[in-house]
């Protein structure tokens, strides 16, 4: 399979000035193949946003270079953008346009013919039942209805890549499945996601291959049996947790 | 490196444009304040001044008299003052100052004289009330047109031509029109209200598009889309600089209506003929001048507004701001101000004379050109820093 992200020795350090440096992410490597669904699973501060907003193009890495559909996150950041989807859990809606207004937007942004737009819409809104609300302001839509108005958001212009950001993160369960249903499709589909995710249950469900990251380090990384073999427990639960321990230990013997 | 797109910059700018019509908070700072807040402050406070000042002269009032015995003839004189009642306290001097300081009475008249019968009449009077100023006023018109006919019939007695007190003329002739009569006073107010106007139209937008997009979490996923940095600053930028010159074209609009129509309500008001013209061609310079002012505002306020997470801490942030721009908003408003071309390198103390040489009808064209060439430099160098602002990852993403 063909890797449509590769990211070599990504490092990111934030100047604070209180705390000084803060080292996000740390030489993590690692790599997408095209249909693949690919979890980076993390604790809260492990690093996973500071990825994926690197790869989006909305962070600049201290160090190391990514690709994306082949082209560089630094040197090519309009290619790159113009080639990923991406959606955040805690991302909100412009509250005084209509579903359709805000679809229009991005896809205008995205470079689609009016033509184009308008069909891309209609099928859209078919697909996630959205057309009974799209012209209602996204202020007066339901969280599930809003959520499902993201998804087509990041969508619009049917991405090579989807790059999801802890995309259940405080949503309540219904709104969560939608967009747990959706990715679930993408891979039937053989569409490519790369999301992050706290939920070890969701990785498990979800993901071809997981990631490991932990204080902006990669800790392990691969199918879910092979992080179980790696680690030789039963489940990913116990195996993230291994992973966990062992970088504590590692830190404790450097103490 | 990112291609630049002027049609993202479009669709950012519609988008926003959109964004703000539907907000009612951006149309009341937009439409509705720089629409009727002129109309407001100068008809509505002019007509409730006018209708003081009528009610003041029509109101009786209450003048304490002392020592009339010491000039009964005088004390009678003064007693014939229009609408004005008199106490008579004798010469309790402490019981006067008492009920004056006191509000009870408007003033006292105090009659002595000296060893060769000459009479004095002190007036006391508390300046800082007008209802005690209009009482001594009239008080004092009366023993004026007494002392002149006492004059007369003296002159009159001795035979002499009642001329003979003038023996030369003073005759002053004002050169101002009507209309620069009644735009004088304007001309000091007006151009705070129109800076003032084109600040508040844009503080909102600005505010919204940049800290309040950061606190919504929408501005991620714009800047994860294919639009660049350059191209989403510069959309939101033309849209907050819309809705200034909006702003500030309401308020010209709103101007020019209030002194054609309304000074002339207001004159009818006052008993008094207003009548105030400003050529078209006045009007467009007007225009002209907010429009680089308007570029600047913007600039400001979303390089200061982008620092703040949120749409509250925001608003402190540009608190500072309004002061800096009202101050120097306020220098036509300082009697004796003009422009001059060291003061049209002066951020907004050159649009502030400018506008009101405007009014005045007295605009050097120099001083207008150096106004517009620096407003319109300083515009730019804020844009430019705007942009840079805007590239920052640790200004939109603070850590």
């Amino acid at each position: 399979m063909s890797a449509i992200l590769e990211a070599k020795n990504l490092g990111k350090v934030f100047e604070d000035k209180k705390r000084g440096e803060i080292h996000a992410v740390r030489d993590l490597s690692f790599q997408v193949n095209r249909g693949e669904i690919f979890g980076l699973l993390g604790t809260n501060g492990a690093g996973k946003t500071t990825t994926l907003r690197i790869l989006a193009t909305i962070l600049q890495p201290s160090s190391g270079t990514a690709t994306v559909a082949g082209y560089d996150v630094i040197q090519q950041p309009d290619r790159v953008r113009a080639s990923i989807g991406y959606l955040t859990g805690d991302t909100n809606l412009y509250t005084r346009l209509t579903p359709r207004e805000l679809l229009t937007y991005y896809a205008r942004l995205f470079g689609m013919a009016k033509g184009d737009i308008a069909t891309k819409i209609e099928e859209l809104s078919e697909r996630f039942e959205l057309q009974e609300f799209l012209g209602t302001k996204i202020g007066k839509l339901s969280t599930g209805q809003r959520q499902r108005t993201s998804i087509c958001r990041a969508i619009i212009q049917k991405p090579e890549l989807m790059i999801f950001d802890e995309p259940t993160a405080g949503l309540d369960p219904i709104s969560a499945r939608h967009i747990v249903e959706f990715i679930r499709e993408s891979r039937t589909a053989g569409r490519t996601v790369i999301f992050s995710t706290h939920y070890l249950r969701e990785a498990e469900k979800l993901c071809d291959r997981i990631a490991i990251v932990h204080d902006g380090t990669l800790r392990a990384m691969g199918t879910l049996d092979e992080l179980l073999a790696e680690s030789g427990t039963s489940d990913l639960e116990d195996a993230f947790f291994h992973f966990i321990e062992l970088d504590r230990e590692a830190v404790a013997a450097v103490v | 490196m990112s291609r630049f797109s002027l049609n993202n910059v479009g669709f950012i700018w519609q988008k926003e444009l959109l964004d703000i019509v539907r907000d009612r908070r951006t149309l009341m700072s937009m439409i509705v304040v720089p629409l009727l807040l002129i109309p407001v402050m100068v008809i509505g406070v002019g007509a409730l001044m006018a209708s003081s000042i009528s009610d003041l002269k029509e109101q009786t009032y209450t003048v304490a008299l002392l020592g009339a015995d010491a000039d009964t003839e005088l004390a009678e004189v003064v007693q014939e003052a229009e609408r004005t009642q008199f106490l008579d306290l004798d010469s309790d001097t402490a019981m006067a100052r008492e009920m004056i300081d006191a509000g009870d009475i408007q003033g006292a008249v105090y009659i002595t004289k000296d060893g060769v019968g000459k009479a004095t009449v002190r007036m006391w009077v508390r300046k800082n009330r007008e209802t005690s100023t209009f009482a001594m006023d009239r008080v004092e018109d009366q023993l004026v047109a007494h002392r002149k006919e006492v004059t007369r019939l003296h002159l009159a007695e001795l035979g002499e031509p009642e001329d003979i007190l003038t023996p030369f003329v003073i005759e002053e002739e004002n050169l101002a029109s009507d209309e620069q009569m009644a735009a004088s006073g304007l001309a000091s107010f007006l151009p705070y209200m129109l800076i003032l106007m084109t600040l508040t139209g844009a503080i909102y937008p600005a505010i919204d598009m940049t800290a309040g997009e950061k606190e919504r979490g929408t501005l991620e996923t714009l800047l994860a889309s294919p639009a660049g940095r350059l191209e989403i600053v510069l959309g939101k930028y033309f849209a907050v600089m819309t809705t200034s010159v909006t702003s500030a074209l309401i308020s010209v609009i709103s101007m020019m209506v209030m002194l054609t129509w309304g000074m002339v309500w207001l004159g009818a008001q006052m008993g008094e003929q207003l009548t105030f013209q400003i050529s078209f061609g006045n009007m467009m310079i007007a225009v002209l001048m907010m429009l680089p002012l308007a570029a600047l505002f913007s600039s400001l306020l979303m390089t200061i507004a982008v620092f703040a997470k949120s749409t509250r801490e925001a608003q402190s942030y540009i608190v500072p701001l309004n002061m800096l721009v009202i101050l120097p908003a306020m220098m036509s408003m300082v009697p004796g101000s003009e422009g001059d071309l060291q003061r049209a390198w002066t951020p907004v103390v050159n649009v502030s004379l400018v506008l009101k040489d405007i009014l005045n009808g007295s605009l050097d064209p120099a001083q207008l050109g150096i106004t517009l060439l620096s407003t319109t430099i300083y515009a730019i160098i804020g844009i430019f820093i705007t942009t840079k602002v805007f590239q920052r990852e640790n200004v939109l993403f603070r850590v």
